[in-house]
């Protein structure tokens, strides 16, 4: 008899059918993030044409602003067009009906919008990335170089130095909060999640500011002794920190598939 | 079997089934009717899981639909009301989904297709209300499901295609499967349900079979007004009377006027039928 918590063959039936649908569904939007670049460098160079200047497509500048455009587009856009349907009235009762346990569906849901399709389309972010330097002497940079931009590497506070496993890490964690958003919210997911994610880090610096207002201002902050082992730890706070809200994230994810209802 | 104990379900203040129990046995295609409201619609979201009774239980052979394991899953197909689009063909959903219900048959999906005159390589997301609905019904007939429950099956459906949904329900579902139909156009599935659960306001008024119905209520269509007639409605032809059956022969159970009755004489069918 197959086990009713989890069956690899079924798991494997959902995962299979889940990314087909998906990629059937939005294979136009997702195609269009992963030409984010083309269509900046196309912008851009347009742009200089007109001023009389000649083709430029903008060197690194384009580049990191096609990055950053991708990455906000791949976090905030495609857990709600993959996942978008589980909550809503029509549709989501079809999804909760399908023959699969609860820990096949939030498996499959997790690995299909934060690892399998967002991998993806950065591969292909970067294929096209590198197919424009060979193709425009004016794109700059070397081929499959990840953009110089700071805040893009997870820049550690001790000595600058970049940590792309931090930028990972940070990655998945957007993904899974625009994930929950979609899960959580019937209608205008990623609006009401990012005003979510507004309110909160307006209340979490209230919180930090009224913490440095009751240790006074008299000294320097960067003196004290908590706040400076966390400057001087800050992979290691910051890993600890994102694990445990990716941990809380995944949770309430969890509880949002356990008791949906329509 | 379903076994349904003293169920009980409310929208916030408002209760809309109260002490509800009976039995749906296999083999059966059941007619659920009832007045707007009543909560059709609710007691098929409860059997099949989508909301949890908040009062009493259902247990569908040693399984608790709220529960929604995987093997009480593949045994049941609920199609609702409002038809949602799916961005694929209805051949290639067939044959992705399809693979969930183990007993999912795709010639028989092919077959009901055809009887419903539907292109199998039509978009689904390009489909008319009427054609989704009959492509949805045809996957839900051809998964073979021992649970079928059709939540205002035909809504939507033009008259040939009405004819060709009894035609798919008789033809097409396993013969031991419980086959739970909510309607209001009872005309549409008439000859095709029995037994008949006819629900009220909290209650069930009936749960009958045709044969007790003809038993218990006869259905007359001369043109003789009957004094002890429950029910009364002229109709192309003549007239259809219903009176309580002190013996004789009825005619045809008229679905439509069953209903009327019923809803007239609550506390007699009630003690008629629930004896």
């Amino acid at each position: 008899m197959k086990s009713q918590v989890f069956n690899i063959k079924r798991f494997g039936l959902l995962l299979k059918t889940e990314l087909m649908t998906g990629l059937k569904k939005n294979w136009i939007s997702l195609l269009l993030i992963c030409l984010i670049e083309v269509i900046v460098v196309l912008t851009i160079g347009t742009f200089f044409l007109i001023l009389g200047q000649g083709w430029n497509c903008g060197g690194e500048v384009s580049r990191t602003i096609a990055a950053v455009i991708f990455l906000a587009c791949l976090v905030m856009i495609v857990p709600a067009k993959l996942y978008g349907h589980v909550n809503n009235r029509e549709s989501g009762p079809s999804y909760l009906m399908l023959p699969a346990s609860r820990l096949e569906k939030f498996i499959s849901m997790i690995l299909v919008s934060v690892i399998i399709i967002p991998v993806a389309a950065t591969g292909i972010f970067a294929g096209i990335d590198a197919l424009l330097r060979l193709l425009d002497p004016t794109a700059g940079g070397q081929i499959l170089r990840i953009p110089n931009a700071a805040f893009l590497t997870g820049l550690s506070m001790d000595g600058a130095t970049m940590n792309p496993a931090l930028f990972i890490d940070d990655l998945i964690q957007s993904l899974l909060i625009f994930l929950f958003g979609t899960v959580f919210f019937r209608s205008a997911k990623v609006p009401k999640t990012v005003l979510c994610l507004v309110v909160i880090g307006q209340i979490v610096s209230f919180i930090a500011l009224g913490g440095v207002a009751i240790m006074g201002f008299d000294t320097n902050p960067l003196d004290r002794p908590m706040i400076r082992f966390f400057l001087d730890h800050t992979a290691l706070t910051d890993t600890i920190s994102d694990t445990l809200t990716n941990i809380g994230l995944l949770v309430c994810i969890w509880f949002k598939l356990k008791t949906l209802k329509f | 079997m379903i076994q349904i104990k003293d169920l009980a379900f409310s929208y916030g203040k408002k209760m809309v089934l109260s002490n509800i129990s009976m039995t749906l046995e296999e083999g059966r295609i059941y007619g659920l009717l009832g007045e707007n409201g009543v909560g059709k619609t609710t007691l098929l979201n409860l059997l099949s899981g989508i909301k949890a009774p908040q009062c009493g239980s259902i247990d569908a052979d040693s399984y608790k639909p709220y529960d929604r394991k995987p093997g009480f899953l593949s045994q049941l197909y609920f199609l609702p009301d409002e038809s949602h689009k799916e961005y694929m063909s209805a051949y290639d959903y067939a044959r992705g989904y399809g693979a969930f219900w183990p007993c999912f048959d795709m010639g028989k999906f092919l077959d009901l297709m055809r009887i419903f005159e539907m292109d199998t390589q039509q978009r689904m997301d390009q489909m008319s209300t009427g054609q989704l609905k009959k492509t949805w019904l045809s996957f839900a007939i051809a998964c073979q499901t021992k649970y079928l429950l059709l939540d205002e099956p035909t809504n939507g459906l033009d008259i040939p295609s009405k004819a060709q949904f009894r035609k798919a329900v008789t033809g097409y579902t396993r013969e031991d499967s419980i086959v739970v139909i909510s309607t209001h156009q009872v005309k549409d599935l008439e000859n095709i349900i029995d037994p008949i659960i006819i629900l009220d306001t909290r209650e069930v008024l009936m749960n009958a079979t045709i044969e007790e119905i003809e038993s218990k209520l006869y259905f007359d269509y001369g043109n003789e007004l009957l004094p002890e007639a429950l029910y009364r409605e002229m109709i192309p032809g003549g007239m259809i009377q219903v009176a309580v059956n002190s013996g004789r022969e009825s005619g045809r159970v008229n679905i439509e006027a069953l209903f009327n009755t019923v809803h007239q004489c609550k506390e007699l069918i009630k003690e008629l039928f629930n004896k």
